[in-house]
């Protein structure tokens, strides 16, 4: 063992130790107009050729000979930065870049050797969308929704239509860990699905991983998502807004002091304000005083403070709410029916974080974080008299959730231009609510008081992590990222644990074409019990158990990847196999609203999926987005399912296909559209009907029952889809406006969304038929936004 | 710049214009069914008390027909054939009669049905493949204080009356077992009656609407306490009925079991959206249904 953390030393401080005198060029990349922190900005030596990348605070940090260095910040969508100088000491660089100038391409010289070429990363099986090019995208009802724009890329689908689940290779939607602002969102869905949480105004960078995992992301085994929010702008008060027909939204960023920004960012729907006058007018009609509807919100808020150069703190807050709610009382009548119906739930998240820089080459995040999902129903009914000592009712009220806390110390250390190294610790203290339900009777008549809690048990669990990596040039042609990440859980008395080695390697043919492979284990501690398809909030997150094992995953991966084109173009194409052990399922015939124990509702299973996907993508210019295509195959074994036969998992997609495409066609209009295609969903259904006969001891008896063959055996209609819009942007004297116009599923394709047995008159007699069901027809959209 | 945005707004109003048509909104479709390849479906049963195998030969029908009780899906030209050892028995077939209870049966007498013996039965008829299927006979298990309380427990919203005993399981044996009440009228003819309970959670609905199924995963080996109940408000308001009634209790094969579990299940999901669709258990190779032999005894409540 000693002979190992000796070679990682030597491996570490090699290079170091061959620069006779050398110094550390620290300090942050920065939006010059907004002073937002750039992510994985490039920063490149052109006289040592050597480079380095901003981290996920903008913070760099290059460890250069002394004498002449020549350097380049550049980043996509802003000028390049320059600066020359003779190095002789540790110096801070802060670099401000600004915006390029629209439509005007921009040549950033230094792109050709820096880190920010997608041939120079090892990193593979990564995407980042930059977030003006999703909001360029084609929306349902014109809301700008990051993970639909993600759904577009290759290796990652939806769920069904219109659907905001993320299915990462094979994987299910709970195996993704999706982090705002690095805290876990659990529920990312608004309205059952059909829009997600993030609030694309509040967004300032997406970034999705989905293979060759580095050590410092554990938890989860299919992806993780990575988003951040705006830090505020720090020279001016801004803001802007949107009115759409599904929701409006407000952003307001500014400086507090010099040192201090904010921005706010608040989203909700208004259907249900503009249609009570009418809903309760429906409600008069019919005798009864009433209310219905339906709402969701979102609210952004951060505040970060730069105390000095080695000093941030940043304070950022979500919250957001879905809510159904249904009231009404009989009038003019005794006794009066009065019911309650009320579903709502919703995300609550919070991080502090603090950046410090313990020396120029040691940089240090610390967060503490709070992340609380719950879910409830509530549905009452009373029957109210003139004399409420006579009062009866009788209500059923049903919660569930998850609630976390955490701590997590994330360093980064730069010691030489060819070591990037990361090492932190987390911890997270879970409390999960498997669901509890409150009956509460009263009937003074019948003398019942009835106040019964039946309960699942309440379950609390520790989650401990650490990590290290290192992203290792070994020499010019060969790059790698070897990492472990160890994690345990402490979970009614039993304790898991688990070593996951992590390797992504690099290597640079003569053609320049990068040559990639990476192999990582990921092992996830809770699970998503869902009804498959559904999409609905009723999903719950459960801990692993004395009873119920940790899911286990390891996924190898490899590819070619490219830029062309003067590094507009960026091309790869990489194949994958992923293996995934102790998934759960609920049992034949179990599901929602069940009383008994849910480790008694699950099976356990296995699952693999492999594939090859090709992307091309072009980030800038004025026609810009992506092609992508993905073949692959998906598959679930679990031994109380399907007889222990292997069956397709429902969302296996044999073809997938998405061609993205923004054009600017003047400086004032720009045209967007998106064409998918997909293989259609595997589902069940019964291949015939017989008649069951049972002997019952008496003259035998019979019930018609469905036969079933085989779990997902049929294939719904293939999926496919052509979205277009227009955006007219005009600047106005103190203003931007935007109007954008365009459709939802221009050819208004049926695309399937569930299948169901119907009766229809036929040749004059009734007749059984299979129908599919779709949701959205051709959805024409219009809204009107400004930025100010 | 006026003449571009004007074009647009005017494709824009066309586009409007379009999703107006009925047909571009209409948002369900009629699609075909998968293939349907037509099935022998089997259901035989021997009982061990009685001596005799009922034997049900009907055919599956495609997803959008109905599996009724109708002399269309009866066949009634099938061979049915029963093999122990070297020994075959043809069954006969009951008259060619449109119920879809049992059309082939083993007369009584012939076939003790001991514990052990294994059987196969075939069947073949013209259009379909041969089916065939396999079952052992399960050991019989010990009963033991037998006992009939008329208060029994409650469960908060009714009142029992229970059934009490203590069931000797055998080490190292996979046992299953299934229970309901049966009416014996003073001719002779059996048929159930009252509805079976339980509170062991161990105890699962069977396929028969009032009968329990149980194994022995959770006991294996020991003695089994089992309680089974009925409603006392029944047990009380028919003492005649009550003085007639019998527990029918049985050793089951493994398929029988499964079959009658997945059977209810799927029978109770059919219109349940949310649930998964529950595929049956099925011993009949290359077709639907199940061969099992049972023994069974019945025991009188009340003695």
């Amino acid at each position: 063992m000693k002979e190992l953390y000796l070679l990682f030393f030597v491996l570490i401080f090699s290079r170091a130790d061959l620069v006779a005198q050398s110094f550390t060029i620290s300090g942050y990349i920065e939006d010059k107009s907004s002073g937002e922190k750039l992510i994985s900005a490039n920063l490149f030596d052109d006289i040592s050729v050597s480079g380095t990348v901003s981290n996920n605070f903008g913070f760099y940090s290059i460890t250069l000979p002394e004498g002449a260095v020549e350097l380049t910040a550049s980043y996509i969508g802003f000028q390049s930065v320059y600066a020359n100088f003779e190095l002789t000491r540790d110096t801070t660089l802060n670099f401000e870049l600004p915006s390029s100038v629209e439509f005007e391409e921009v040549v950033i010289t230094a792109d050709r050797n820096s880190e920010g070429r997608i041939e120079e990363r090892t990193q593979m099986s990564t995407v980042e969308v930059p977030i003006e090019q999703i909001k360029k995208i084609p929306a349902l009802l014109g809301e700008t929704d990051v993970i639909k724009a993600l759904q577009l890329l290759p290796g990652v689908q939806s769920g069904g239509e219109g659907q905001s689940g993320l299915y990462v290779r094979g994987g299910s939607p709970d195996q993704n860990l999706i982090l705002l602002d690095g805290v876990p969102v659990y529920n990312a869905n608004h309205l059952f699905g059909f829009f997600s949480v993030f609030n694309a105004d509040a967004i300032k960078d997406v970034k999705l991983i989905k293979g060759g995992f580095p050590a410092r992301y554990g938890g989860r085994l299919s992806s993780v998502l990575e988003i951040n929010m705006k830090e505020g702008n720090k020279n001016e008060f801004h803001g802007e807004g949107a009115i759409g027909l599904v929701a409006s939204k407000l952003t307001l960023e500014g400086p507090i002091t010099d040192k201090t920004s904010f921005i706010v960012s608040g989203r909700r729907t208004y259907v249900d304000i503009l249609a009570q006058p009418f809903i309760k007018k429906s409600f008069e009609e019919e005798g009864t005083d009433g209310s219905t509807g339906y709402y969701f919100y979102d609210l952004n808020v951060k505040v970060n403070h730069t105390f000095s150069d080695k000093d941030r703190l940043f304070l950022s807050a979500y919250r957001g709410r879905d809510n159904f709610y249904l009231n009404t009382k009989e009038l003019d009548s005794d006794p009066s029916d009065v019911l309650k119906f009320n579903l709502g739930w919703g995300n609550i998240t919070t991080a502090l974080r603090w950046n410090h820089l313990i020396n120029p080459k040691l940089f240090v995040n610390t967060t503490a974080t709070y992340s609380k999902y719950n879910f409830g129903v509530l549905s009452a009914f009373a029957e109210e008299y003139n004399d409420p000592e006579e009062n009866e009712s009788i209500s059923l009220e049903y919660d569930s959730g998850i609630r976390d806390y955490a701590l997590k110390l994330d360093f980064d250390y730069l010691p030489t231009p060819d070591h990037f190294v990361r090492f932190g610790i987390q911890g997270i203290a879970h409390r999960f609510n498997p669901g509890v339900f409150d009956l509460k009777q009263t009937n003074p008549d019948s003398e019942i008081d009835i106040d019964t809690e039946i309960s699942q048990e309440i379950i609390n669990a520790t989650e401990l992590a650490a990590y290290v990596e290192d992203d290792f040039l070994i020499f010019d042609k060969l790059k790698i990222n070897a990492g472990l990440h160890v994690s345990a859980f402490l979970v009614q008395g039993e304790n898991y644990a688990s070593l996951q080695p992590r390797l992504s390697t690099r290597y640079l043919l003569d053609n320049g074409v990068a040559l990639k492979a990476s192999f990582a284990t990921m092992r996830q501690y809770i699970h998503l019990l869902s009804n498959e398809g559904i999409g609905l909030p009723t999903d719950l997150w459960l801990p692993s158990t004395a009873k119920v094992r940790p899911q286990d995953s390891w996924q190898v991966a490899g590819g070619l990847a490219k830029s062309l084109g003067d590094n507009s173009y960026e091309l790869s194409v990489e194949g994958y196999y992923k293996k995934m052990k102790n998934l759960i399922a609920y049992r034949d015939g179990s599901g929602l609203f069940e009383f008994n124990d849910w480790q008694e509702r699950v099976v356990r299973g296995e699952g693999d999926s492999y594939g090859i996907e090709l992307f091309l993508q072009k980030k800038k210019g004025r026609l810009n987005g992506w092609v992508g295509y993905t073949l692959s195959k998906s598959n679930r074994r679990f031994d109380e399912l399907n007889f222990g036969e292997t069956f397709p998992y429902t969302y296996d997609r044999r073809h997938d296909f998405s061609i993205v495409a923004n054009y600017d066609l003047t400086d004032r209009i720009s045209f967007g559209g998106t064409w998918v295609y997909g293989t259609g969903n595997a589902i069940t259904l019964a291949n015939s009907n017989f008649r069951g006969i049972y002997d019952d001891g008496g003259s035998g008896n019979s019930s018609s029952l469905s036969f079933y063959k085989n779990r997902n055996n049929f294939r719904m209609r293939s999926y496919h889809r052509l979205d277009f819009g227009f955006t007219f942007t005009k600047k106005k004297k103190r203003h931007t406006r935007k109007w954008a116009i365009g459709a939802y599923n221009a050819y208004s394709r049926k695309n399937p969304f569930f299948i169901y047995v119907d009766s229809d008159f036929v040749d004059g007699r009734n007749q059984r038929v299979l129908k599919q069901a779709s949701l959205f027809p051709l959805i024409p959209y219009v809204s009107y936004s400004f930025k100010f | 710049m006026k003449i571009h945005s004007i074009s647009f707004f005017v494709m824009f109003g066309l586009l409007i214009c379009f999703s107006s048509c009925q047909e571009a909104f209409e948002t369900t479709l009629t699609i075909d069914p998968p293939p349907f390849e037509k099935q022998l479906v089997v259901h035989a049963y021997g009982n061990s008390r009685t001596h005799d195998l009922e034997v049900t030969v009907i055919k599956s029908v495609g997803l959008l027909e109905r599996a009724i009780n109708n002399s269309d899906q009866i066949i009634n030209d099938a061979t049915v054939t029963l093999i122990s050892g070297d020994d075959e028995y043809v069954l006969q077939n009951s008259a060619g009669g449109s119920s879809a209870y049992s059309n082939y049966y083993l007369p009584e007498g012939i076939l003790t049905f001991d514990e052990g013996e294994s059987y196969v039965l075939k069947v073949e008829a013209d259009g379909f493949p041969d089916v065939t299927a396999s079952t052992i006979v399960p050991p019989k298990v010990n009963i033991r204080d037998f006992n009939f309380e008329v208060d029994g427990p409650s469960d908060g919203f009714d009142d029992y009356s229970a059934v009490e005993f203590v069931l000797e399981d055998q080490e190292e044996v996979d046992n299953y077992y299934e229970a309901f009440f049966l009416e014996v009228n003073v001719n002779g003819s059996e048929f159930p009656t009252f509805g079976l309970y339980s509170l062991d959670p161990v105890l699962e609905e069977g396929f028969s609407y009032s009968s329990l199924l149980l194994n022995d995963d959770s006991f294996d080996g020991s003695d089994k306490s089992v309680q089974l109940l009925l409603d006392k408000f029944f047990a009380e308001s028919q003492p005649d009925v009550l003085d007639r009634l019998y527990l029918a209790w049985r050793e089951i094969p493994r398929e029988l079991y499964l079959y009658s579990k997945s059977a209810n299940q799927n029978r109770n999901n059919e219109d349940n959206p949310f649930a998964s669709p529950v595929q049956v258990f099925s011993n009949i190779e290359n077709g639907i249904g199940v061969f099992a032999i049972f023994n069974e005894r019945i025991i009188k409540v009340t003695d």
